[in-house]
């Protein structure tokens, strides 16, 4: 190419650079020279609602969840007798015990509507009551239930609604397979232990906190990677009889659970 | 003049030459005062692994027992014209308090003792300790001094050195525990009981818990410690239940067949405890307020009281008795099997036999072999180095 042709090439180029460079709607104009900046001033440095700064923000992954629950319990463990025995209510009494659970759930799906998670959970009840003489006098021992409820979980969270239109409720299901360990104590130490399989339904709502403080959702999650905190409550059906075998202590109940829950 | 002179200022040598010779006939004669700075220790003690085991003074046992502290001093020097005594009382190396003039003056233990460089050594048991003028183990709570002079041969016997050591003292009976209750569980009893209250810390530094009969046998007295740290408060029952319950509670002078008591025991409220009494060891703790009494024998009375321990380890004397009867009690899996309860538990629960592997059963056993199947490549790489 010859020079004046490249000399034109450049020419074409310059004007076609200049046609691009317009100014990004966007972006700020650039301040004149000498103008002096206030960068305590949350406004200047702060992104405009729905600029490229904000609508990026995306979160960090989300896999799994954890939850920690409290609820009312009372085994059934008299359902297995008729002709109106009740060890349990002579021992225990009608007194409510409490319920504790920490679950762990992976995420592992994520569906249209919602996400599938398999987790497990465990917990712990305690019963004590007074041990009686054979003739039914109470005496200073004290006898103990411990019970280990365990949950192999497998669950649907349906998210649409707080994930599309900010609507902060989540409604899910939980089944799966109960196994409650449990021993009893006297004075003496352990007097007997065994464990009760069975199964369990558990539908529930879960309030998304997000929406109630969004600065602080989002802190909480690029410092700690949670990306969604709940409160939760749900019903919790545990048919926790051996399958009907009659082989094992009853320890079904129908009851609820509250507490909160954090998607990571 | 300037003769004159000459001979005033003879004279004046002459008078500070004889003042020298006096000061150092005298000197000659007897040692000078040194002051305060014999050091006196105790290095044994009779009843004592350690002369710093707590606690440090003399309590009651002590003294009842002629418990010999033997103390030293150390001279590096033996002064003549003076000897060495070992007094007892407040300020002995004021010739007025040990002139016996005054029932309240200083009492020699040793008049005279040899001394030589390096330690001298004195014994002095624990009764005149208690009490220089009248040895015994009266109810005291004090300090006695023990004095080391080492006194000039001179008409006043002036100091010419000394050493102090005190020695304190408490053959003070704490409070008893006012109330006792027991009540009854399987080869066991549950005894609980309660100071007045403002009864002082320093009063109830622990308890013991005496039993009759005695289930730890003739050597009572000598329970280790290590069953009180089995934890005094483990047993949390221990209410206050009516005798109609065969168990026991005493809140008053005692007596012989009170707090549920059917028969009279060997000790009484008030008594003295005597170690064969003791079923447990010291119980520390001020704010302990129950203890669980093992290995009894159903169908038998036993009666129960408790001693204060102060923080001299004096006991109290013996509180209200209260008795109880243990009894066979069930458990809870008792009771649940008594009322026709099919439940296996143990291991034949949670063992499942072949075809019953429901529940978890049915899930421990994928997970085993999965375990197992993590196992195997493992040893394989090994036995491939």
């Amino acid at each position: 190419m010859r020079p004046a042709g490249w000399i034109a090439a450049c020419g074409v180029l310059a004007v076609v650079a200049e046609a691009t460079a317009q100014p990004d709607p966007d972006l700020l104009a650039p301040l004149p020279p000498g103008t002096e900046v206030d960068t305590t001033d949350d406004a200047v440095l702060a992104p405009a609602p729905g600029t490229l700064a904000e609508a990026e923000y995306r979160g960090s992954p989300q896999h799994f969840a954890l939850e920690v629950r409290f609820g009312p319990y009372r085994p059934e463990v008299d359902q297995e007798f008729s002709g109106g025995q009740t060890p349990y209510a002579d021992t225990f009494g009608d007194a409510l015990l409490l319920l504790s659970l920490f679950q762990f759930d992976w995420e592992y799906l994520r569906i249209p509507g919602g996400t599938l998670a398999v987790g497990v959970s465990a917990g712990f009840l305690q019963a004590v009551g007074t041990a009686y003489t054979p003739d039914g006098r109470p005496s200073g021992e004290d006898t103990v239930l411990n019970i280990v409820p365990a949950y192999w979980t497998a669950g649907y969270r349906f998210d649409l609604l707080a994930e599309r239109w900010s609507v902060p409720l989540v409604p899910f299901l939980k089944a799966g397979i109960a196994t409650y360990w449990w021993w009893v104590l006297n004075a003496a130490g352990t007097a007997q232990w065994g464990w009760t399989p069975g199964w369990f339904l558990s539908p529930g709502l879960a309030l998304r906190l997000d929406v109630f403080e969004e600065g602080a959702a989002r802190s909480f999650d690029s410092s700690l990677g949670v990306n969604h905190s709940y409160l939760t409550i749900e019903l919790l059906y545990a048919s926790v009889d051996g399958f009907g075998r009659g082989r094992s202590m009853i320890l079904s109940d129908l009851t609820f659970t509250a507490g909160v829950a954090f998607e990571f | 003049m300037e003769h004159s002179r000459a001979m005033t200022w003879n004279r004046a040598r002459v008078s500070v030459r004889a003042g020298a010779a006096v000061f150092l006939a005298a000197a000659l004669a007897r040692p000078a005062a040194a002051g305060a700075t014999l050091t006196v220790e105790l290095f044994d003690r009779e009843n004592r692994g350690a002369v710093d085991d707590e606690p440090n003074g003399i309590n009651i046992a002590d003294c009842e027992s002629h418990e010999a502290w033997n103390f030293r001093t150390s001279l590096s020097s033996v002064p003549t014209n003076a000897h060495l005594d070992v007094w007892l009382g407040s300020a002995c190396d004021q010739r007025a308090n040990r002139d016996g003039a005054d029932a309240s003056d200083c009492v020699r233990v040793y008049g005279d003792l040899t001394m030589r460089v390096g330690y001298v050594n004195f014994g002095i048991e624990a009764p005149m300790l208690v009490d220089p003028h009248a040895p015994g183990c009266a109810e005291v709570k004090t300090t006695t001094k023990v004095w080391v002079l080492i006194l000039n041969e001179d008409a006043d016997e002036t100091v010419y050195d000394s050493g102090t050591y005190d020695v304190s003292i408490d053959t003070q009976r704490p409070a008893a525990p006012v109330s006792v209750t027991v009540d009854f569980g399987e080869s066991r009893a549950i005894v609980a009981w309660e100071m007045a209250s403002g009864t002082a810390v320093s009063e109830q530094w622990g308890f013991r818990v005496l039993c009759d009969p005695n289930p730890t046998g003739a050597a009572a007295g000598t329970d280790a410690d290590a069953d009180a740290e089995a934890g005094a408060d483990d047993a949390d029952g221990g209410g206050e239940a009516t005798d109609a319950d065969g168990s026991g509670e005493a809140t008053d002078a005692g007596g012989a067949a009170g707090g549920g008591c059917t028969s009279g025991g060997a000790f009484a409220a008030g008594d003295r405890p005597i170690d064969a009494w003791y079923c447990t060891g010291q119980i520390v703790g001020s704010a302990v307020r129950v203890r669980e009494i093992g290995g009894l024998t159903n169908g038998t009375e036993y009666h129960f009281a408790v001693v204060a321990l102060d923080d001299y380890r004096n006991p109290s004397l013996v509180s209200p008795v209260a008795c109880t009867v243990p009894s066979e009690v069930n458990d809870f899996w008792e009771t649940y099997e008594a009322a026709g309860g099919r439940a296996e538990g143990g291991c034949a629960c949670a063992i499942p036999a072949v075809g019953r592997t429901e529940g978890v059963g049915g899930l421990a056993l994928p997970l085993a072999a999965a375990l197992g199947r993590r196992r195997r490549p493992a040893r394989g790489r090994g036995d491939r180095r």
